[in-house]
């Protein structure tokens, strides 16, 4: 894949993302251009202008919009260190004004400053995780569930800062995915106040799983309504352990994003199991 | 703003959007300007050396061309990074787009610190982090590489530490063939630590012919 590509693909998930968190219909079509991608187009470009025009339309309807730090788990930088270990890296020399021909000469100029950090690796593409969720009813996660995780940092921040693409492992939650959901599912309980409101909907959880395994930092970046919420934070703070993550075999800290579906029960269940 | 945004310019060499991982946290679009105080023999944009009276921007004209990709910049932590050439000299042109784009917007300098303490003031001012390239510590390996004294280098390192930024610092300490050693390069490391910096980034440079760069200095010389 060229670089032009890679970076298309990242682009194009963080619109998604960006999307997915504030309810905007996107349809993001497989790209078909064959050419050598700049890591834009027009189609791209239309989209960005799409999603602030629609990102525009709800702050004027005085809905709340997620956009700060949204995908910033897709890129962070892998800055610091202090070993001298040689891995190399041929930084950018400086493009041409709205020329990226003449910028990707000047990237293979003769004269090249060579990095041996891993970051080097700038190129390829992060690996993002789409797991496949099944769908529930009551309470659950919708198929079109997306988990986003960030790695925060490495063991020792100011050590050994080693966050960025690598070889990651994602957090595993003990059974796997769908034991996940299950295990959320018995565990909630459909706030009263929620029910007599006949409010439904989705409250995005983001939370850390920590290198021990453990859960850290809840929080709600997609807030639906405040019992609701809270019922998700308190359940979300009750899960087990998970296997942490890792990146390059070190076990790292790992942003993890989870959306939890409210659906209110049918009238004749709701005043007996909410839950089911 | 202030009316000085207005009036403050700054050649600027080129501009590149949508880079990952290379400049920074999240999208960030690389500003390149015209203009260096140093005269590195392994320069890597040589033809940022000089400062053509063209492609002078304001503050808010660069504003205009780079909020194109805001929604990037806000939803990956992202933002605008300013190489060179040295953006250290432009300082109050940056100062000045700062006070257009915002608070939101990351703003990282890719620097020297080789210029009057008073540029770097205004930077600390206006910017979220720092990317030093320090060449080597030592005086006459740095003169020698740069045609240039460090002095002021070690001055403004100084002076970000006791402005307590030295978190925001990454450091690049090169290994500079013919110029300094894997020796040289871990002694500016230990000098860097005691005086309180954390992040280093260790670089090779590797070098070809540019004939690009040997027709540039010429003319500079």
């Amino acid at each position: 894949m060229t670089h032009g590509k890679q970076t298309c693909k990242i682009l194009k998930e963080i619109r998604r993302q960006i999307a997915e968190a504030n309810d905007i219909q996107l349809v993001i079509d497989q790209c078909q251009y064959q050419g050598d991608c700049a890591g834009t187009c027009p189609k791209c470009e239309s989209e960005v202008r799409y999603l602030e025009q629609q990102l525009r339309l709800r702050r004027l309807s005085g809905k709340a919009v997620a956009l700060m730090g949204l995908s910033a788990g897709l890129l962070s930088l892998s800055s610091c260190r202090e070993s001298l270990n040689s891995t190399e890296m041929a930084l950018q020399p400086a493009p041409q004004i709205n020329n990226l021909e003449r910028q990707r000469a000047a990237e293979s100029s003769s004269v090249a400053q060579i990095c041996d950090t891993p970051i080097s690796k700038g190129t390829d593409t992060p690996k993002i995780r789409v797991p496949n969720f099944p769908v529930v009813s009551n309470i659950g996660i919708p198929e079109s569930v997306k988990i986003r995780q960030k790695l925060i940092d490495s063991v020792d921040l100011n050590k050994d800062r080693l966050a960025g693409i690598a070889e990651e492992k994602f957090p595993q939650f003990p059974g796997g995915e769908s034991a996940l959901y299950e295990w959320i599912k018995s565990h909630i309980e459909y706030p009263k106040s929620a029910l007599d409101d006949s409010i439904e909907g989705r409250s995005v959880v983001q939370f850390v799983v920590k290198t021990d395994g453990s859960i850290g930092d809840v929080r709600v970046i997609r807030p639906l309504h405040p019992a609701l919420d809270s019922e998700a934070i308190r359940v979300v703070k009750m899960l087990p352990n998970f296997q942490p993550g890792q990146m390059n075999g070190i076990v790292v800290n790992v942003w993890y994003t989870l959306p939890i579906f409210f659906k209110l029960p049918v009238n004749d269940e709701k005043s007996s199991a909410p839950n089911d | 703003m202030t009316d000085s945004t207005a009036i403050v310019n700054a050649p600027i060499h080129s501009i590149s959007r949508h880079r990952l991982l290379t400049d920074g946290d999240g999208v960030t679009t690389l500003v390149i300007f015209n203009g260096c105080p140093l005269n590195c023999r392994y320069c890597l944009n040589p033809s940022t050396l000089h400062s053509p009276a063209n492609n002078l921007y304001t503050p808010l004209q660069l504003f205009d061309e780079v909020k194109i990709d805001e929604l990037y910049f806000l939803a990956t932590g992202g933002g605008v990074t300013f190489g060179g050439g040295e953006p250290g000299i432009r300082a109050s042109f940056i100062a000045g787009f700062r006070e257009v784009c915002g608070p939101q917007w990351n703003l990282t300098v890719e620097t020297s610190l080789n210029y009057p303490s008073d540029y770097l003031l205004k930077l600390l001012g206006a910017v979220n982090s720092f990317i030093i390239d320090v060449k080597d510590l030592n005086p006459v390996t740095y003169r020698h590489y740069t045609c240039c004294d460090n002095t002021r280098v070690i001055e403004n390192l100084q002076l970000i530490k006791r402005q307590g930024r030295e978190k925001n610092c990454l450091i690049r300490l090169p290994l500079i063939p013919g110029f300094n050693s894997v020796s040289d390069r871990e002694t500016s490391l230990s000098l860097l630590k005691d005086m309180g910096f954390q992040f280093f980034e260790p670089l090779n440079y590797i070098i070809r012919d540019n004939p690009l760069w040997e027709s540039l200095t010429t003319q500079s010389s």
